[in-house]
């Protein structure tokens, strides 16, 4: 069967399936040749050219199926550095048995060539802080395109956008991640009470690829300094022991209990709603009036063990 | 118990066919006339990581015949014992349409088999020849029968085997206890990312309907507490409990954004949780616990997480596209120290999720076991629209429709009474 002849008489056409095309990174990208009689295909191969009409890959060409579908290999190509749209070609290339150099089969498709997305977490951040005073927390950054973040400046912008603090990433991940670099933050809240809303970002570099300039919200809420303390002391109501990482939070304040089964929690005097919880005890609340110094003893049950639906029976 | 009747059977030499699934009744007339036996199909369970067929304990009495199709000849009648329907999404779903989504498999399907386990089979091939049904809507009247297990990271949530067990190639990973104290440190989000009920509620239950209260009835009794005749045994607390609808389960199975025609199924829930939350509670994410069985994900974001189990889970159809919002929005709550959208932080601490790495665990609704299936008379005769024994044929177990129990002792009973009055007709 001359393939060209069939096509000249098939209805043929172009579909291609693009992967997400990072600036300077590599796109999969795959493509089916639809035609109508199914034509034969075989020998020939797809190929891509760029803008300046660069051919930069070539795609064989599966069977073609009774449905007239004739799968192209999937193949991985070179994007432009530069973001923005880009209008390429891919055309069938010529016979290789009857010599054509050339197909008329060719459609053209563009590729969205996008920045890096850039992923941040902020986390170990306090509930609050007393004014001025310090507070550490971390902050996290991966490129989505598979760019390393290890040894990246991190920068910490207040909320007129100011750059408060920079800090520069481990050089290795965090454990447990494949690619996540970290940095340590230690910076003084501000001198008021108030809400704050801080920003995480990944400073640019010379020579970079695109990133997006992604921010990470770093909420600081300052309250004023503490004037009075709850102690809490929790122990296990089986064993009468003290009962160590049982959690305290008072809203916006927390704490957590050390080996004594004690948690201390500084904080303003007022009304609260105590909640404490530890893993494996049902968790408990308390509305706690406090206008000095306290002490509460809290007894934590241990939870019942998993329900069997056949224990009904 | 099954064992020693399996046992006893065997030795009085009863022949056993296996690997076989009941495709048909085989009656004289399509809606009269006597049950004469059945076809069956030969549909081994094979062990997906050993390529092995999975074979019985005992072996006496076994007829290994591998031919595609058999018809079996009925002396004096046939039996149905091929269990209850909740593994059948068509066959559960005329009488509960929301469960309808075939993500959610019978309980113990690794143990069943997920194509064929409790599949309904009798109740079709019954309602061919013109059988009829009963308490299909008992089904509705156990809050145990439905709930969300509180076993996340596994398909099989309602048993905990482990690697050694036959079925566990079945299901790949045990999985692990997340109830609702637990939930605490997580979020439960539905298909397209978004949270749909209060985390912590959406795991407890309501014991069952009973009068009087039974031995774990929320009104704190025992059996022995029980005064007979006395109304009084059932508390005020217990029955206001049993008519307490389980709202967790509904807002489980009701659409969302990523319900799409012509199925509008709901799909799959997920356990979002990061590894601040997994050192808090204790949870130990290793394997046999949990697998790379596209029912637990890691992942370094939770952009990453949510596209891990879009590419990665079998019933996950559509993108969430809400879960990095709904994150967001969640450490937003956690921040103000209130839950506008749900009521969370009234009896438990909330924390925020943000700390890398993060996690999803299948959270799995399972339908623990059926009540509904074909009608039979007090001799475990299967009975016809017209109220009629269906001659030849009985059914018990789970196959059979109404009745209070389930289980084994169901099926002792029925199969007692059925074996004995079938054992009785005229070969």
């Amino acid at each position: 069967m001359d393939a060209d002849q069939d096509l000249m008489v098939a209805a043929a056409r172009i579909e291609m399936v693009l992967g997400k095309a990072y600036a300077g990174r590599e796109m999969t990208i795959s493509a089916r040749i639809v035609s109508d009689p199914p034509a034969d295909l075989g020998g020939r191969r797809l190929e891509i050219r760029d803008t300046a009409g660069t051919v930069v890959a070539e795609l064989p060409i599966g069977p073609t199926g009774d449905d007239g579908v004739a799968d192209c290999a999937q193949i991985d190509v070179p994007v432009p550095e530069r973001i923005g749209r880009a209008t390429w070609q891919a055309r069938l290339s010529a016979d290789p048995e009857d010599g054509h150099p050339t197909s008329d089969l060719a459609t053209a498709f563009d590729v969205e060539v996008i920045a890096h997305p850039v992923y941040l977490s902020v986390w170990d951040l306090p509930s609050c802080a007393a004014e001025g005073d310090p507070i550490g927390f971390k902050v996290g950054v991966k490129c989505g395109a598979g760019c390393s973040c290890a040894e990246r400046t991190l920068a910490v912008l207040d909320e007129a956008g100011r750059q408060i603090a920079t800090a520069v990433t481990d050089a290795r991940p965090w454990p447990g991640t494949e690619a996540m670099h970290v940095a340590s933050f230690e910076i003084a809240v501000p001198d008021h009470a108030g809400d704050y809303r801080w920003r995480a970002t990944m400073v640019g570099r010379d020579g970079d690829l695109p990133h997006e300039d992604a921010r990470a919200d770093i909420p600081v809420r300052v309250v004023p300094p503490p004037d009075i303390t709850l102690t809490v002391e929790a122990v296990a109501e089986d064993t009468g022991e003290p009962l160590e990482g049982v959690r305290v939070v008072m809203h916006p304040y927390r704490a957590i209990t050390d080996p004594g089964g004690i948690a201390r929690v500084h904080a303003a005097r007022g009304s609260y709603q105590v909640l404490i919880s530890r893993s494996k005890y049902d968790p408990m609340s308390k509305q706690l009036q406090l206008d000095a110094d306290c002490h509460e003893r809290v007894v934590l049950v241990r939870e019942a063990p998993e329900f069997n639906p056949d224990d009904n029976y | 118990m099954a064992r020693c009747l399996e046992f006893s059977a065997r030795e009085k030499g009863a022949q056993v066919m296996l690997n076989r699934h009941m495709d048909d009744l085989i009656r004289e007339e399509p809606f009269s006339g006597r049950v004469l036996g059945i076809r069956a199909s030969y549909t081994p369970r094979i062990a997906n990581m050993t390529g092995q067929r999975l074979e019985s304990y005992w072996s006496n009495g076994n007829v290994d015949d591998s031919r595609p199709v058999v018809t079996i000849r009925a002396r004096k009648a046939v039996i149905l014992g091929a269990g209850g329907h909740p593994g059948n999404p068509e066959v559960r779903s005329m009488f509960y349409p929301a469960f309808r989504d075939p993500v959610w498999g019978t309980s113990g399907q690794a143990l069943l088999g997920r194509e064929r386990g409790a599949d309904g089979s009798a109740i079709t091939a019954g309602l061919r020849v013109g059988a009829n049904l009963a308490g299909m809507q008992q089904n509705l009247s156990y809050a145990t029968t439905f709930h969300v297990s509180t076993r996340v990271g596994t398909p099989d949530a309602y048993t905990d085997m482990y690697p050694g067990h036959p079925t566990f190639p079945f299901r790949q990973s045990t999985g692990f206890n997340m109830n609702a104290n637990t939930m605490e440190h997580a979020i439960a989000v539905n298909q397209v990312g978004k949270r749909f009920y209060n985390d912590m509620d959406l795991m407890r239950r309501h014991s069952s309907a009973q009068f009087p209260g039974g031995s774990i009835g929320p009104n704190g009794m025992t059996g022995t507490d029980i005064v007979q005749g006395d109304w009084r045994n059932c508390s005020r607390d217990f029955i206001r409990g049993m008519y307490q609808a389980h709202a967790g389960l509904h807002a489980a199975l009701a659409i969302n954004e990523g319900s799409q025609a012509p199925d509008f199924h709901p799909g799959p829930l997920w356990a979002i949780f990061d590894s601040a939350a997994a050192e808090r509670a204790g949870l130990d994410l290793r394997y046999p616990f949990v697998a790379e069985n596209g029912y637990f994900f890691q992942a370094d974001t939770i952009e990453e997480l949510a596209d891990k189990i879009h590419a990665q889970h079998e019933f996950q159809r559509v993108p969430l596209t809400y879960l990095r919002e709904t994150v967001d929005r969640w450490n937003g709550f956690v921040d103000a120290g209130a839950d506008p959208d749900f009521g969370r932080g009234e009896d438990a601490p909330m924390h925020r999720i943000d700390t890398a790495p993060f996690y999803a665990a299948a959270i799995v609704v399972v339908w623990h076991d059926s009540y509904g299936g074909l009608r039979i008379n007090g001799k475990a005769q299967v009975v016809d629209m017209q109220g009629q024994p269906i001659p030849g044929l009985y059914a018990g177990g789970e196959s059979s429709g109404g009745g209070n129990q389930h289980g084994i002792g169901r099926a002792t009973v029925h199969g007692y009474i059925a074996g004995t009055n079938a054992a009785a007709e005229m070969a």
